[in-house]
């Protein structure tokens, strides 16, 4: 669906995006991660078309994106970092005015807009001035005006900045429900736990280079961490130990008192059902199991040498 | 399409912005009736002067020269006495501020004034000794002629030099004095507050960049060109409303006189195109919104206060004389002038030109500088 190649900015001696490349799936939901300042905003700008690129190209669903051109920007809905409404207006009008500049009017778009306002819950306060609503609604309606024509591509520039918990989730899950539904979906962040929980794949930006790009999996790959899977037993810890070492996929497993046994594994999911079944198969009763699996945060950590700042 | 849906959006947030109203019409309306009731006060206005005349050549020259002239304009009423001390009579009961008493030889001229008219008193001296001067002037001439013989009837000659029309009468076409007090009080607010009213659209552009909905916009598509347009034409919509509700009120509640309909409209149309690309220049070289209005707001004022809003410097000399002709204002007002008196619509066209010349001059960078708020 989106082809970014070769894509650089430089703002003097600056390089704000240095050959980012990338791909985003049809039906994908792709995260760009990296702390403020990484150039996420300056890639997303390029390729909403609204910064010119000094190198590279930008293709969605095969047409070429341009600050020149208009083409192909009806398959992209946009939705950048700030509130991007009219405060003076009504969450309605507001939609209202934004779909016009899409085409749509009359009956479709107030049906369009209803749905709309349904999705992201603000049916309710739809008549009110956006002034008057609350920072979670403002971003609620922020997304609402980039989905409202119904884009192949939806653009989210860290849209959870500055709210509270509780219209964070309401954004997450309808960001996850989106994709659900088969949009392809690219999300820029700076928290390591929604890149984790909605995307698919994350490229990890920093000083505009890609870093890494893959899979939550691959890019643990890279850091050579195991996880760590801790099984607290009835008793005899040391017995159930003796049952597990030497077992494949089990680097090390150690009993730290008479009720716990720790097991370091390659790949945790596929380790686990294993190691519950021998345990019970061996008579011994399991109470508790936990697994800790190494995060992007110490994947950023590996591949920038420092940890992930805001 | 688009550009009309984003001048409707941009356009009804300006009409429910009750600053936009208030610099676009409440101030200027208010402003132009305090200004006019000021411009006719009555001790300006139809100052009651007493008169002892004769059949003497100076008295002839008074009565048909510049007091006649000025009872036609409405700055003095004339009343007539038998002979000099009812006429003090008069001034002392200040029934009358001031008088002239002309001897039946017309050899002298007695001034009088009432202490407490100073004004009056200025004015009747200064068409005494004027005329005074004048009639001097063909009697020596007279005697000049009939001293040389060639002359045959002195009396005759003399009066037929006087009986002309005075210099008073003649049309002053060069300055505002063509049109009178209220109609220059009316284009002078009217065009004074363009200049504020204009910054409501192009604006804009700022505020929206401010806002955020700039990009949003931009991402979506529509051509840039299309932005700016949409923001200029806002500006110019509101600055035609504006000048068109401000004419018609001071013309029909004020009674100024414009002139051609046709000349006027040409006059306000070359003029708010040049009060835009003013406020696209400004906008083009500021970076905020913020910036923008300080300093439209300050140009206005030194081209309203240069171009003759408030008092003509249509007669000053050296810069001030050249700097008034820089500025819309003035060519405006100068239009107003060649209309007066009747005059059809192609008079007004030298200062629609001027006014025209302006709004490319600066209006182009202008419309170029602003590009460059969607510039990607």
């Amino acid at each position: 669906m989106l082809a970014v190649a070769g894509l650089a900015k430089s703002y003097g001696a600056q390089q704000a995006v240095v050959d980012l490349s990338f791909d985003v799936a049809v039906g994908e939901t792709f995260g760009l991660l990296g702390p403020n300042g990484a150039g996420k905003t300056t890639s997303i700008s390029m390729i909403c078309g609204l910064l010119a690129p000094d190198a590279g190209s930008i293709r969605v669903d095969g047409v070429e994106i341009s600050p020149g051109s208009v083409e192909g920007r009806e398959l992209i809905g946009y939705v950048p970092q700030e509130i991007a409404l009219y405060p003076d207006l009504n969450g309605r009008d507001n939609l209202a005015f934004f779909g016009r500049l899409y085409g749509l009017s009359g009956a479709p778009a107030r049906e369009r807009i209803a749905e709309t306002l349904d999705l992201v819950g603000l049916t309710d306060r739809a008549g009110d001035r956006v002034k008057e609503y609350s920072g979670g609604m403002q971003r609620r309606l922020n997304i609402a005006a980039g989905l409202l024509h119904r884009p192949r591509l939806l653009i989210l520039d860290e849209p959870t900045v500055g709210i509270d918990p509780q219209s964070r989730n309401a954004i997450l899950e309808a960001v996850a429900a989106l994709g659900e539904q088969g949009m392809s979906v690219l999300y820029t962040t700076h928290y390591m736990e929604e890149a984790e929980r909605l995307c698919r794949r994350v490229g990890i930006v920093d000083h505009g280079r890609m870093l890494a790009c893959g899979t939550r999996r691959e890019l643990v790959a890279l850091v050579e961490e195991r996880a760590q899977i801790t099984v607290a037993v009835a008793s005899d810890a040391a017995g159930v130990r003796a049952t597990l070492s030497g077992r494949s996929g089990l680097v090390d497993v150690t009993a730290t008192d008479d009720r716990t046994v720790v097991c370091m594994v390659e790949d945790a999911s596929a380790q686990l059902p294993m190691i519950v079944q021998a345990i019970t198969e061996s008579g011994a009763v399991v109470t508790d199991v936990r697994v800790e699996e190494p995060t992007l945060d110490s994947v950023f950590l590996h591949i920038t040498g420092t940890a992930l700042r805001d | 399409m688009l550009l009309l849906t984003l001048f409707a959006r941009d356009f009804r947030a300006r009409l429910r912005d009750r600053s936009a109203i208030v610099l676009a019409l409440l101030a200027p309306a208010a402003l132009m009736t305090v200004l006019s009731m000021l411009a006719q006060g009555p001790d300006i206005e139809k100052v009651p002067v007493g008169v002892v005349l004769g059949d003497s050549p100076l008295a002839s020259a008074l009565a048909d020269g510049p007091l006649a002239a000025l009872e036609r304009d409405g700055t003095l009423r004339t009343r007539e006495y038998d002979d000099e001390a009812a006429l003090r009579a008069a001034v002392d009961d200040e029934k009358v501020d001031a008088g002239i008493s002309v001897t039946r030889s017309g050899d002298a001229v007695t001034i009088l004034a009432d202490a407490g008219s100073p004004i009056a008193g200025a004015i009747v001296e200064a068409v005494t000794r004027s005329t005074a001067i004048t009639v001097d002037g063909v009697r020596q001439g007279v005697a000049a002629e009939e001293a040389l013989g060639a002359a045959t009837d002195p009396t005759q000659v003399a009066t037929s030099v006087i009986a002309r029309p005075a210099p008073a009468q003649v049309v002053d076409a060069t300055g505002a004095d063509g049109i009178n007090a209220k109609t220059q009080v009316g284009a002078g607010m009217a065009t004074f507050f363009l200049f504020f009213t204009v910054q409501f659209g192009v604006l804009g552009l700022l505020e929206e960049r401010r806002l955020g909905t700039l990009p949003r916009i931009l991402a979506a598509p529509v051509p840039r060109w299309q932005v700016v347009i949409s923001k200029v034409l806002v500006s110019f919509v509101l600055g035609l409303a504006s000048m068109t509700a401000l004419l018609l009120f001071a013309s029909t509640l004020l009674g100024a006189t414009f002139g051609n309909p046709f000349g006027v409209a040409l006059l306000v149309v070359s003029g708010v195109l040049a009060a835009v690309a003013t406020v696209s220049c400004v906008v083009g070289l500021s970076r905020s919104a913020e910036q923008a209005g300080a300093i439209q707001s300050g140009l206005a004022l030194v081209l309203g206060i240069l171009g003759g809003s408030f008092f003509s410097l249509a007669r000053a000399g050296g810069l001030a004389g050249i700097a008034t002709r820089l500025t819309p204002h003035y060519w405006f007002n100068e239009g107003l002038v060649r209309l007066s008196g009747g005059q059809g619509w192609t008079h007004a066209l030298p200062p629609v030109a001027a006014l025209l010349a302006f709004a490319v001059i600066v209006g182009v960078p202008g419309l170029l500088l602003a590009g460059r708020t969607v510039r990607p």
